[in-house]
Order: C-alpha cells, then sequence, then structure tokens
C-alpha cells in the first residue's frame, strides 16, 4: 500500500462516506464546499483509485459503480500505525523504552484502583 | 569540536550525578513540595544538561585544553576526535528522527482530524476557557489513531480527542487538563527534554529521566486541575483516567500500547486522592540551580573525579540541610 496525495485521499474519504456502492456525482456531492473540482477531475482521481487497487468499479447502465477494496480502517492503520506509540509516549523515541517497561495495566489492575478511590472518598 | 565533545561528557555526568540524587529524594520532597516544585526543579536539571557552560575558578579554566592537548598528541586523528564525531552524528539523527516522527503526526492530524463544533463542546471548550483564564483561539480535533487525549500547539493550541465515549463532566475535566498544559506552555519544556535528549543520546539516563519528567509534568498538570475541588471531583477525575485507559484496552487494533503503566498511573491516582496541603518551593528550585552551577566550581578544584563525587555529596547534603531549617 502506498501513501495517498491529497486529492485522492479526499476522494477516497468520500467513498467511504457512503455504504458502498457509491458514484461519481456521489462524490461530487460529499466533496462540495471548499474542496469541489470538477466532474472530470473527480472521475480522474476515481481512475487512479481503480488503478492502484484502491477501489474497484463496475458499469450499470449509464453510471459507474465504485467500490472500497481498502477500508478506511486498515487504511489508517497504514497511515498512523506505525508512529503511534512513539508520539504517545509524548514524542519520547523509545529505542530503549523495552528496558523500561514495566508490567502492562490488567482489567483486574484497573478494577482495584477504582474500589481504592471509592474507599478512600469515604473514609 | 573535540573540547566540545568534552565539555559536553563533564556536564553529562555531573548532571546524571545531580538527577540520581534528586530523583532519589524525590518520594521524600513529595511529601513536603508540590508536584509543580519537583517538575519546575526537573526543568532546571534539563537545563543544566542543555548549557554545559559553568563558572570556574581561574584555574579551573586551564585544565580543559590541556586534556585536549594531551590526547591529540598521539596521532593525526585522535580517537578522541573519531568519539565527538560520533556524538554529532548522533545528535542529527536523533533530532532527524524526533522531527520526522512530529511532522508526520501532524500531517496525520491535518488529514484524519474531525473538527468537533457541537454546541456541546462549544460550551464546555468557552467554561473551561473562562475558569483556566486561556484566551487563546482553541480548537478540538477528534482523531481515530490516538489512544489518549492530548494537545499540540504553541500558539494556535489544539486539544485531541481519540474516539471515545466521554461524558460530558470527563470531558470538562480532560479539556481543562489540556488548556492548563497550554497556559503552562507544557510544549516548550517538552522541546528542552528533547533537545537534552539529542545532546545527550549516549547516556541512558537521559532516556530514563525524559520518562520520570513526563510523568511529573502529568502529575503536576493533574493537581493543578484538580485545584478548588472536593473529594467527589477528585474520584471522577480518577475514574476518567481509568475510563480512559479502558476504552484504550477494547481498541486492541491501534492501542498497542498506552504511555500509562501500571505504576505511573497508581502515581497519578493516588497524587489527585491526595488533598494535604503541600508549599511551592522556591527554595528547592533555587538549591538545585546552585548544586548546577556548582559543579564547574567542584571539577576545577578536584580534577579527580571521586573527589569530586565526594564534593557534589556534600554540596547535596548542604542543600538539604538549608531545606530541613526552612
Amino acid at each position: 500500500m502506498k501513501r495517498l496525495p491529497e486529492a485522492e485521499f479526499q476522494v477516497m474519504k468520500a467513498i467511504w462516506a457512503y455504504e458502498p456502492p457509491a458514484t461519481s456525482s456521489m462524490v461530487m456531492g460529499h466533496l462540495s464546499g471548499e474542496k469541489s473540482w470538477p466532474i472530470q477531475s473527480v472521475v480522474t482521481l476515481l481512475s487512479r483509485l481503480v488503478e492502484k487497487g484502491f477501489l474497484r468499479s463496475e458499469k450499470k447502465g449509464k453510471e459507474r459503480l465504485y467500490y472500497p477494496l481498502v477500508s478506511k480502517e486498515d487504511y489508517l492503520q497504514f497511515e498512523t500505525g506505525h508512529f503511534v506509540k512513539q508520539y504517545h509516549e509524548n514524542s519520547f523515541i523509545s529505542l530503549l523504552s523495552t528496558l523500561h517497561q514495566d508490567k502492562e495495566l490488567t482489567d483486574d489492575d484497573l478494577d482495584d484502583l477504582q474500589d481504592w478511590i471509592r474507599k478512600r472518598r469515604n473514609s | 569540536m573535540v573540547s566540545l565533545f568534552l565539555l559536553f561528557l563533564e556536564c553529562s555526568v555531573t548532571m546524571t550525578l545531580i538527577a540520581a540524587l534528586y530523583q532519589l529524594f524525590t518520594p521524600l520532597l513529595s511529601k513536603r513540595y508540590t508536584a509543580l516544585t519537583l517538575y519546575y526543579g526537573w526543568l532546571v536539571v534539563m537545563i543544566g544538561f542543555i548549557i554545559p557552560f559553568r563558572p570556574r575558578l581561574s584555574f579551573g579554566l586551564m585544565q580543559m585544553p590541556t586534556a585536549v592537548q594531551q590526547a591529540n598528541n598521539g596521532s593525526d586523528v585522535s580517537p578522541l576526535l573519531i568519539t565527538a564525531v560520533i556524538w554529532i552524528v548522533g545528535i542529527v539523527a536523533v533530532f532527524a528522527y524526533q522531527f520526522f516522527m512530529h511532522y508526520r503526526f501532524i500531517k496525520a492530524v491535518n488529514r484524519w482530524g474531525e473538527k468537533l463544533e457541537t454546541t456541546k463542546i462549544l460550551a464546555i471548550l468557552e467554561n473551561e476557557q473562562r475558569e483556566t483564564g486561556v484566551v487563546a483561539k482553541v480548537s478540538v480535533y477528534q482523531c481515530q489513531f490516538i489512544t489518549s487525549p492530548l494537545l499540540i500547539g504553541l500558539r494556535k493550541p489544539k486539544i485531541l480527542l481519540p474516539d471515545m465515549k466521554l461524558s460530558h463532566d470527563e470531558l470538562s475535566m480532560i479539556i481543562r487538563h489540556e488548556l492548563i498544559h497550554f497556559r503552562r506552555k507544557d510544549i516548550l519544556i517538552k522541546f528542552i527534554i528533547q533537545l537534552a535528549t539529542a545532546l545527550h543520546w549516549y547516556n541512558p539516563a537521559i532516556w530514563f529521566l525524559s520518562k520520570a519528567i513526563s510523568m511529573q509534568c502529568e502529575i503536576s498538570c493533574d493537581n493543578e486541575t484538580m485545584i478548588n475541588t472536593d473529594m467527589e471531583q477528585r474520584q471522577q477525575y480518577s475514574e476518567t483516567l481509568i475510563g480512559v485507559i479502558r476504552q484504550t484496552k477494547l481498541q486492541t487494533v491501534l492501542a498497542t500500547n498506552f504511555y500509562c503503566s501500571k505504576q505511573s498511573l497508581k502515581s497519578r491516582i493516588l497524587s489527585v486522592m491526595d488533598t494535604h496541603v503541600k508549599n511551592f518551593g522556591t527554595i528547592l528550585v533555587v538549591a538545585i540551580a546552585i548544586l548546577t552551577l556548582s559543579t564547574g566550581m567542584a571539577f576545577a578544584a578536584n580534577p579527580d573525579n571521586t573527589e569530586d563525587n565526594g564534593q557534589q555529596a556534600i554540596n547535596e547534603r548542604r542543600a538539604m540541610i538549608i531545606l530541613e531549617q526552612e
């Protein structure tokens, strides 16, 4: 998978917004406002996305229908998954974090803490 | 370049000793002083890591050049020079990495973040801005790819919320917490910590310290969020912390991690539920600053490293005595 340029991403986002399939006019409708392009550009972007394997298209009568082949979640995971961890540690570069891993929180730990808070309040 | 390297190396050693002592006394000091005091104490230590220059006695100044000359006498390319080059390359690499991660994150926020402008959010934001006295234009975004609320932007603050169900009260506490981060300019302090980490990348202590300071930053921010609140609100706040983690654990795909480990969550909650009145210890912060400045003198007076340690222990003890008297 490759990172999508901004325009293609906007079109893909419009596709994800609908229950599949979507048509080029639906995409146009979603992109109205600040990010509106002429219909030819949208069609070009859609065919580029088909080439890249992000969409599958089917001709039905006069209209062409587009089905997403990559889900929003998968693409989000692809784009952001790798670096979320580092950023979460307050941009701390975790080259050495493996040395500093203490036990992960279990649900029991969280329950214990919650009980302790309640007791603490009532005391 | 070699003398700069040696200057920073010396700074790394002395500041690590000071930081270790400070970390050692933290449990004791946290009973007496606010989390904010301890946080600013760490800030002084970090500045000490970044600025290696110390006032020295006149004969102390002579020390470094002789050491360098001796080192350079051996061959054309001394091992010291090679080490210094590796040091610089490391700094550039760490910086580039930090910058790259930040750049990617901001890009993802711009692409995926969805601005929240519901009347509910705007009302909470307005109310909390009044409470915290933040006048800047703050916007709130929802980002699917983060697992805990956070703040970005030094001038145009953006509060980022994960894709979670949060109640009205939880939202107001989270937003207040992030606004306090903004008011205190914690992002600048994070930058100072990253700078120190890049300059001393070869020193394992700095990596542990940056984590400890992040923790202290959160604890002191929690405490400020909880000013003028009763026990019930404190309980609510603690439960919000737990709630965010519980929801994070459910999103297994993206939440491979969470900054808050078991020990750190416990410390945060203990601190939130602690209603003891504590002081802001200006004296403590000043004592750390004096100790940091005095390391240059100690080096000049005692070129021998072991004696230097002794000198520092004495200095620290003196600082502690001042504290006791206070």
